[in-house]
């Protein structure tokens, strides 16, 4: 089977005890070890199953990006039953009073086991305060939940150690074996965390050359050229002038926030900012104040009432006003609305911080975080942070930003003299993940060799339109990147950078949606790919985390209470990762479904049909249900749903159908050039005559062939194109001349037309529906 | 007379049947003979009674209305009242300071001049600034252990199994077995109970001092501690008592004071702490450990030591200042972060580390006495 394609795949190839199908001591009963639909030979794989779930399926990929022009989407927050709620409040009562009773009896009659809480010996007791109440009475006896040891890569799926406690969980007991668990829980979003594959044989050679450490602080002897490339390779990615690294992603918050406000500063943060961002700003001396969670009209108040009033007592005008947000919030899975705060950036002359820690890496077209998402210029936020904990697959933080502040941070901030500077290998982690995300300019030349079709310099379609508000930096140069790196071609040319980032944008909404159409509370964007479980009952937390390790397919779950979340609402955030395979997805939905009667249900008989939801007919819940059968729309049945407004609903459906088989179609082809491109090249240096450019640009819409520019040659890496094609449409002028006969025209729901162009794909469709969500 | 009456008597009467309409769904209510008894007791024939439980059911009332994040009640009395108008022209008028200053020209020269170094940290680096070779006098690797091939080969065979991020904190399965593996090492090595690793040294410190110590609490501290450690102490919100720099005399008449204080006060026991650094980053001065332990035990203290620059690189086996004074440590902690002698990548196997290596150091600590900048790196020409 030694299709052309295959020899796509990475570096490893010459282990077949790698390759995912050649496992055949594993025991797969549980389906994590190898997929349970085998790739097809022309798909390549260039990982390990167990870390990175492979995805055949073209029709689960997904843009996440915001439609300009279009309102900012709020889902609303869904409350529970007010039986829910009381139940909840009961129990944490009886577990406060349980738990002080016991203590007062505990202290006098059985005085020996409650020593440490008591005065002894002239030494105050150590902890004896609310916090070590509430984790002996409340979170001790679900210590099975927390902090479990694992082992391996913390990728698709993961080994725990297995325990058990004899002790009402006051002591954990190894058990000396181990469980391997579908992984919901790590922050491993884009799988970048491997320890095979392209990312770990750079970081390998990195180690080789740089060893393990640099010893030293930034300011003083700890800096090497690996830093600096790895900061201009940050600020390249998101979009700033400059950038600076640090070695902990909680101490990038906690260290640079005092550098940028002091005493006579406000810092106005959102209630639910992470404990990093508090400590920063509680050590900087600034005033803080707070406002509603994602409540731009709050802000807005809170932020007249502070330039008004000035600072307190003095009423003298502060000296500056920063203002702190998290582009997705941690635990609330919700995204700003940055264009809107960006407005009252420019009334109310604040500046701007945003924690990109879940969003970078996450979500936008390209990866590039939320100002990515929303289109907008970065360099309109005046200080962006994010962490390489996430996406990257590494560790540690960064800051970017003009150079003026940059360079400021350097010299003024405690991190630069006192704290050690980034370790060799987890920045050469950081530089092949980013780079494989952005792709590789000129990737062809050093990962290829002579096979590279030599005229493969420049591959990028820069879509230079005038109107355009965003652009975004397109594929790095080769001079940004460590000579010593060499990617394989899948991470150099972007592509399954760009395979990872439209999977996770899938995921993440599949999962907001399954979760929902099961009937559970979740919160948040439904791009977001952290998903709230609500659980609210702490009596339910433990029950349902061990419910979902023992089953068949075990799948791990974090459970999370009072105080990282506010008392009532424990909850399990789901972090969606590109690296499941829905198959998997779907199986954990559907067993959810069996855990039913411990979880919340919204409403008895949510699990009828979409469409027959939406409008509200009674559905009987067969496949296709009947209404829908009646109604013509029985393709859709039961997760689809159809455009409101007369006449349109068919012809959406419809094509909606066409635009997946035209872009399945269109991959194909892709993949046919490329293996084609690539075979040719073994035999000679010409280029295939099939492969003109004028024949490839079948795949791409007219009004890119109008835009482009003249020294824009395309090659066999065609899959440029879907980017391309996508900003195009991003920033499309709806002109008529360019109609094309595969363009699609949707109304919209004041009765607005739009037209997406082929190149927009099925895709821009699911984007025109998300305000159904 | 009927005439008059009767709009009174129907207003009368229509309260009359409204009120015991009231008084009879009241009693339909469950637990309405609970809150009745209630009223009726605490009342007891007098009004004052009744009006203060008001009083607390409004306060209960407003405490609940209102919002988390409102501004401090106390800014009140503070408060202008202005018309939107003129809140639009104040915000009009309001010009921020830039968020940050361009560096002048010896900041930015001084940026200029951070070394960078090409390739490899080593004794003979070559530095990216000048592209000459230089004598490394800067670099905090004492023991030279940070190239070591042997380390470099269990960091590689890490790394194949365990990937380079953990993708998340403990909580987020990100607690490996290496981890509890290399705790546990540690606490071995240094003959303590347990240990525990944190990402980042400036943060170990910063972290452990406000989870120990809180409002009320006393920290008695050396004045030329480590910045980390006065961040520590910022956010802990603790009384902070400074004692003369690696003066014992002066931490006992601290102490004593302290004493004297609290006598005088009769307050209730708090927690106290006496923080210092094995070797001071400063001026690379060492800590009288016997006595200063002597001091905490007499007046009943408990000691928080950062062993930064003295672990690894003072000892007999580098066990750190408690082996080169031969004391053990009880009701201690010793925070070590582990990132100026060992390589951050926290999956290596110590123990291997540290049998293998004979750990040794002049005492250099004496000779460097110039702050901050104690050490930067020569040039060769």
């Amino acid at each position: 089977m030694s299709t052309p394609a295959l020899s796509l795949s990475s570096s490893f190839t010459n282990s077949t005890a790698d390759t995912l199908l050649t496992q055949a001591d594993v025991e797969n009963s549980h389906g994590l070890a190898f997929p349970v639909e085998p790739p097809t030979s022309e798909q390549v794989h260039t990982t390990v199953h167990t870390e990175f779930g492979h995805c055949s399926n073209e029709a689960h990929r997904r843009f996440s990006s915001h439609i300009p022009n279009t309102p900012v989407l709020h889902p609303e927050d869904r409350d529970p039953p007010y039986y829910v709620l009381l139940s909840t409040y009961v129990s944490y009562l009886i577990l406060i009073v349980l738990g002080h009773m016991r203590d007062f009896l505990g202290k006098r009659f059985r005085a020996k086991s409650y020593k440490h809480l008591m005065p002894s010996n002239g030494y105050a007791p150590l902890n004896s305060d609310f916090d070590s109440f509430y984790t002996r009475r409340l979170k001790k006896r679900m210590e099975e939940c927390f902090s479990q040891p694992v082992t391996g890569v913390a990728g698709r799926t993961i080994q725990i150690l297995d325990r058990y406690s004899k002790d009402f969980n006051h002591t954990q007991t190894s058990l000396n074996t181990v469980t391997r668990a579908l992984n919901i829980s790590s922050y491993n979003y884009l799988g970048f965390a491997q320890a095979r594959g392209g990312c770990a044989d750079a970081v390998e050679e990195g180690m080789k050359i740089y060893g393990v450490s640099t010893c030293g602080s930034r300011l003083e002897g700890g800096s090497s050229d690996l830093h600096t490339m790895t900061e201009s390779l940050v600020a390249k990615f998101v979009g700033t002038e400059d950038a600076l690294v640090s070695s902990m992603g909680f101490a990038t918050n906690s260290t640079y926030i005092p550098a940028l406000v002091s005493k006579g500063c406000l810092v106005i943060s959102d209630e639910f900012n992470h404990a990093s961002i508090r400590f920063g700003v509680r050590s900087s001396g600034a005033q803080v104040r707070m406002f509603k969670h994602n409540d731009t009209n709050a802000l807005e108040a809170l932020l007249r009432e502070a330039i008004s009033q000035g600072q307190p007592k003095t009423h003298r005008p502060w000296k500056k006003i920063l203002v702190i947000v998290e582009g997705i919030f941690s635990m609330e899975g919700t995204m700003i609305d940055l264009p809107t705060i960006l407005a009252l950036k420019d009334k109310y002359k604040f500046y701007l911080f945003v924690d990109e820690a879940h969003s970078i890496g996450g979500i936008g077209l390209h990866g590039r975080g939320i100002a990515d998402y929303y289109a907008v210029d970065p360099r309109k936020i005046d200080v962006l942070m994010g962490t390489f904990t996430k996406s990257f697959g590494a560790a540690g933080g960064y800051i970017a930003g003009n150079k003026a502040l940059i360079d400021r941070l350097r010299i003024r901030s405690y991190t630069g003299p006192y704290a050690e500077a980034m370790a060799p290998p987890v920045l050469t982690q950081i530089v092949a993940s980013m780079a494989s995300i952005m792709g590789v300019d000129n990737p062809a030349g050093t990962s290829m060799g002579s096979l590279a079709p030599s005229s493969s310099s420049s591959s990028t379609l820069q879509l230079a339109s005038p109107e355009a508000q965003y652009h975004h930096p397109g594929p790095v140069p080769q001079g940004f990147l460590p000579a010593w790196i060499t990617l394989p071609y899948a991470l150099s040319s972007g592509f399954e950078g760009r395979e990872r980032l439209r999977r996770l944008s899938f995921n993440s909404y599949y999962l907001h949606r399954g979760l929902d159409k099961l009937g559970f509370i979740t919160y948040g964007h439904p791009c977001s790919p952290i998903v709230p479980l609500l659980i609210f009952n702490p009596g339910k937390m433990m029950m349902f985390h061990r419910m979902m390790k023992d089953r068949q397919t075990p799948i791990i779950t974090v459970v999370v209470a009072y105080p990282a979340t506010p008392l009532i609402t424990s909850r399990m955030p789901t972090a969606a990762s590109f690296a499941k395979a829905p198959s998997r997805r779907k199986e954990k939905n559907l067993s959810s479904e069996e855990l039913k009667d411990i979880e919340q249900k919204r409403l008895k008989g949510e699990l009828s049909c979409a469409e027959c939801r939406r409008l509200k007919l009674r559905c009987d819940k067969k496949l296709p249900c009947s209404s829908c059968r009646r109604r013509g729309c029985e393709s859709i049945c039961p997760c689809g749903t159809l455009e409101a407004g007369v006449g349109t609903r068919f012809i959406l459906a419809s094509t909606n159908q066409l635009h997946s088989k035209i872009s399945l179609m269109s991959s194909r082809i892709r993949a046919l050039e490329d293996a084609l491109a690539i075979f040719q090249a073994s035999v000679s240096s010409e280029r295939h005559p099939l492969l003109e450019d004028e024949l490839l640009k079948i795949k791409f819409g007219s009004e890119v062939k109008d835009s482009e520019d003249d020294s824009v040659i395309l090659d066999s890496q065609g899959e440029k194109s879907t980017t391309a094609g996508v900003t195009t449409s991003l920033n499309r002028s709806v002109d008529t001349t360019t109609l094309d006969a595969f363009g699609t025209l949707t109304l919209g729901e004041e009765g607005e037309m739009k037209y997406f162009g082929r190149s927009a794909g099925s895709e821009t469709l699911i984007l025109a529906g998300e305000k159904r969500i | 007379m009927a005439s008059a009456s009767s709009p009174l008597d129907t207003v009368v009467l229509t309260i009359a049947h409204s009120l015991s309409a009231v008084e009879r769904t009241f009693y339909k209510l469950p637990g309405s003979a609970i809150i009745e008894r209630y009223v009726r007791s605490s009342h007891q024939n007098d009004p004052g009674r009744t009006f203060l439980e008001l009083i607390i059911f409004f306060l209960v009332v407003r405490t609940l209305l209102q919002s988390r994040t409102r501004a401090d009640s106390n800014n009140a009395k503070n408060f202008i009242e202005f018309t939107e108008k003129e809140i639009d022209e104040l915000v009009e008028d309001w010009v921020p300071e830039p968020l940050s200053r361009p560096l002048d020209d010896i900041e930015a020269a001084e940026l200029a001049a951070v070394p960078v170094v090409a390739g490899p940290n080593g004794p003979h680096p070559t530095l990216v600034n000048t592209g000459k070779p230089a004598i490394n006098l800067a670099s905090l690797n004492f023991t030279g252990l940070a190239n070591n091939e042997h380390i470099k080969q269990r960091a590689l065979e890490a790394m194949r199994k365990y990937g380079v991020g953990s993708c998340g904190p403990t909580g987020f399965y990100g607690n490996f077995d290496v981890h509890i593996q290399c705790e546990k090492d540690i606490a071995e090595f240094l003959d303590t109970e347990s240990a525990i690793l944190y990402w980042q040294g400036f943060s170990t410190i910063s972290s452990v001092i406000p989870a120990f110590c809180k409002r009320g609490d006393i920290i008695v501290v050396d004045r030329a501690v480590t910045l980390s450690i006065q961040k520590g102490m910022e956010i802990s919100r603790s009384t902070i008592r400074w004692y003369d720099h690696n003066d014992l005399h002066s931490l006992e008449e601290v102490l004593q004071s302290v004493e004297k204080e609290r006598r005088k006060r009769k307050g209730p026991l708090t927690r106290r702490f006496i923080i210092t650094e094995g070797i001071f980053e400063r001026d690379g001065t060492m800590t009288d450990l016997p006595k200063l332990i002597e001091l905490k035990q007499k007046y009943k203290y408990r000691l928080i030591l950062d062993e930064s620059f003295s672990f690894g690189s003072v000892g007999r086996t580098g066990r750190g200042l408690t082996e080169l004074y031969n004391v053990k440590l009880i009701c201690s902690w010793v925070p070590v972060p582990l990132d100026y002698v060992l390589p951050v990548v926290s999956v290596l196997d110590l123990r291997m580390l540290l049998n293998t290596s004979v750990l040794m150091l002049p005492h250099m600590y004496s000779q460097l006495r110039c702050p901050r900048y104690w050490l930067l790196i020569i040039e060769l020409h």
